[in-house]
């Protein structure tokens, strides 16, 4: 029934206790954010924290909330950016703690799936350490634009800037990243 | 190996379980949102002395110095105000989010508590720790995000390891300081970073104000509590991609009661 609903009809449900208004917006849209945190994390098992971690920061920040198009995506994915970047820096120091625990050995597993999961995040921590090499709202245009099919017109409104800014961003984030990234990404940024 | 890794699905246990947190927090009643007036808050300044008495166990040397002296800025506020967080709640949401009791090392986190807490129309910058561990963290306005930017201490034997609340020659010293995001700002409001720098330290008993000055800054008294003192002012981060510390103080200074410079850092 409400599975018909835009974005901002079912937020306006969840807004008045409608809890099943807020779960369709979840299943809506928790993979394109689920997807948006690995690119940014290069971890599936993180991506997956941080997506409730979105939902439930997107309910708390509700009063923020800017749809754009009547739909919540584009402000899903800003606040997942933002989930990212504080997880990231809550575990800095943990990781460089880590860093000095000998690694536990790797543990054979032929499950495909699994397997397939270890290559997409070691395929991914490669790409991502070419992207930090761009200043951060370069690196997230093109994690909002490039990566996530945003619009330049919904990453502009999500992160409250203009969108002739990020234009600019992901033309100089296009120029840096070719040299570098064109084996991994060409037909992200052609 | 010439393209992304393809999109996908949540596996469905995890998928299922977040669904469900998530709805279930649409259920709840709303946080409320609590700016305390600087004004009142600084009119319970008095109270601190009570709030911060477990500090003093941590002490070495005792009698904590309450801040009394005019302000060269707008004063920040300890709090201990009831109208706003709850200090042992802040103290639990900074270790939770510093990860330092779940992390690959284990950090005896035990009997933490808040040991200083700055406030600003920002939010909240604080100190957490016990003897052998100290976490620093940021808190929105409500007290209901707090974000770690890191923390200090090792699966040691407690008190051995970490020396910053032990007294030291000298009536100040900076022991921390650094750029950190703000917390409770999603999604950014504005282009570049919206951070914070931060500074800390300890003092000895006789000082009662601390007065900090970052570079183009107004100066900004600390909230001294017990032997630490933590201020911060807003600023933005740099945009290059690298995470530099964030920029240190020009000048530290150290007053006693009755507006006495005991002592400066720079």
């Amino acid at each position: 029934m409400t599975a018909d609903l835009p974005d901002t009809a079912l937020w306006e449900l969840a807004g008045a206790g409608d809890g099943e208004a807020f779960g369709q917006l979840f299943d809506r849209h928790s993979r394109a954010v689920y997807n948006h945190c690995f690119r940014l994390t290069a971890s599936w098992s993180v991506a997956e924290d941080l997506t409730s971690t979105t939902f439930l920061l997107a309910w708390r920040q509700r009063d923020r909330l800017r749809p754009v198009n009547d739909s919540l995506r584009p402000w899903l994915l800003a606040v997942a950016t933002n989930a990212v970047r504080s997880h990231r820096r809550s575990t800095g120091r943990r990781l460089r703690l880590a860093a000095r625990v000998p690694a536990e050995p790797p543990v054979a597993d032929h499950a495909e799936d699994v397997a397939g999961r270890v290559d997409d995040e070691r395929r991914m921590a490669a790409v991502l350490t070419e992207l930090r090499r761009l200043p951060r709202a370069q690196q997230e245009a093109v994690a909002l634009c490039l990566w996530s099919g945003l619009s330049y017109a919904e990453a502009a409104a999500a992160l409250g800037i203009a969108e002739v800014t990020v234009r600019s961003h992901i033309s100089r984030a296009r120029s840096r990243l070719r040299a570098a990234l064109v084996p991994i990404l060409t037909e992200e940024i052609s | 190996m010439n393209t992304l890794p393809a999109e996908r699905d949540l596996p469905p246990a995890a998928r299922d379980a977040a669904r469900a947190r998530v709805v279930a927090a649409t259920q709840q009643p709303p946080a409320p949102r609590r700016w305390v007036p600087v004004a009142a808050a600084a009119g319970l300044l008095a109270v601190v002395g009570a709030s911060v008495a477990g500090v003093a166990a941590y002490r070495s040397d005792p009698a904590p110095a309450p801040a009394a002296s005019p302000s060269p800025s707008p004063s920040p506020s300890p709090s201990a105000s009831p109208t706003g967080p709850d200090r042992d709640d802040l103290a639990a949401r900074c270790i939770r989010s510093s990860g330092a009791d779940s992390g690959p090392v284990e950090i005896d986190t035990s009997d933490s508590r808040v040991l200083v807490l700055f406030r600003d129309r920002y939010g909240y910058q604080l100190e957490v720790g016990n003897p052998g561990f100290a976490a620093e963290c940021t808190a929105s306005p409500d007290g209901q995000e707090v974000i770690a930017g890191g923390y200090s201490g090792s699966g040691g034997p407690r008190g051995r390891n970490l020396t910053y609340l032990k007294g030291r020659e000298g009536p100040i010293e900076l022991q921390g300081y650094g750029g950190v995001e703000l917390a409770g700002h999603v999604p950014l409001p504005t282009a570049g970073e919206r951070v914070v720098f931060y500074a800390s330290g300890r003092v000895s008993r006789d000082v009662a104000r601390v007065v900090i000055t970052w570079p183009g800054k107004k100066p900004v008294t600390a909230a001294v509590e017990g032997p630490r003192f933590l201020a911060r002012v807003p600023g933005r981060g740099r945009t290059d991609a690298r995470q530099e510390p964030g920029d240190r103080p020009d000048l530290i200074v150290a007053y006693d009661a009755a507006g006495h410079e005991l002592g400066r850092t720079n």
